[in-house]
């Protein structure tokens, strides 16, 4: 299935598809290439691989609106991972976090489900995953599109 | 690491000395921020061993937005005595 980029701005703009608060607040549908997304992420622990393009934040965000599970976000050069969790948690461990390193990826960030200001706070979890990544920051999103960048400590 | 952090160090060393906080401590703690705000959480290593299995917060230790005037807001919780006080 090919999952354009194009899809996603200009209907953005002209409806709000798409748009997590949009999606959240008034039932605003997906955007067509959210509707392409998460026709591939079916369940708990569904992993799809994308284009760069073909995904940002923002959409998980949506796709969090819509259905109120988390969801993650792996980047490896001109790739993405997508791992769709529940409304709790993504099946993500740390050995599978060494291993995607090992593999070159970068954790870009994942979702957390709700609309309060608290959505967006890390777990120690979080903080253990991203020490398993070469990298020192990743971001929340909340179901309304809001976020927070966290950092380890140094 | 968080520029906001830099940036505002000044204000929240001045907050926790008027407040009998730790400043030490809360440059330890774990930092995440937005625009206008940052949130200082205590990350215990010795817990998240199930990663993103679960993912209960960390304890929210203070809160700092940067109000419309440019003033910092500082918001405690039931955690902040406990991880930033002088005395724990």
């Amino acid at each position: 299935m090919s999952i354009h980029s194009i899809d996603s701005p200009i209907e953005q703009r002209n409806t709000g598809k798409g748009n997590p608060n949009a999606v959240l607040t008034f039932g605003i549908d997906l955007n067509n290439r959210q509707k392409q997304l998460l026709a591939l992420l079916t369940e708990f622990d569904s992993r799809i691989t994308v284009p760069k393009k073909a995904v940002n934040m923002t959409d998980l965000s949506a796709l969090t609106a819509y259905t109120g599970d988390e969801f993650a976000l792996f980047t490896k050069g001109n790739e993405r991972l997508i791992i769709r969790g529940n409304a709790v948690s993504v099946n993500i461990d740390i050995e599978q976090a060494k291993q995607m390193s090992k593999q070159g990826y970068r954790w870009s960030g994942h979702t957390h489900p709700g609309v309060d200001f608290n959505c967006l706070f890390s777990s120690d979890g979080d903080r253990t995953i991203l020490k398993q990544f070469d990298q020192s920051t990743s971001v929340i999103y909340n179901s309304k599109g809001q976020f927070l960048t966290f950092a380890l400590e140094e | 690491m968080c520029k906001l952090f830099d940036n505002w160090s000044k204000q929240i060393k001045d907050y926790c000395e008027k407040n009998d906080y730790d400043f030490e401590k809360v440059k330890k703690m774990s930092q995440s921020w937005g625009k206008d705000v940052l949130v200082l959480q205590f990350h215990d290593p010795e817990k998240g061993a199930r990663g993103l299995l679960d993912e209960t917060p960390s304890p929210v230790v203070l809160l700092i937005k940067k109000e419309g005037d440019g003033q910092l807001l500082f918001e405690t919780t039931e955690n902040t005595s406990k991880y930033i006080g002088k005395v724990s």
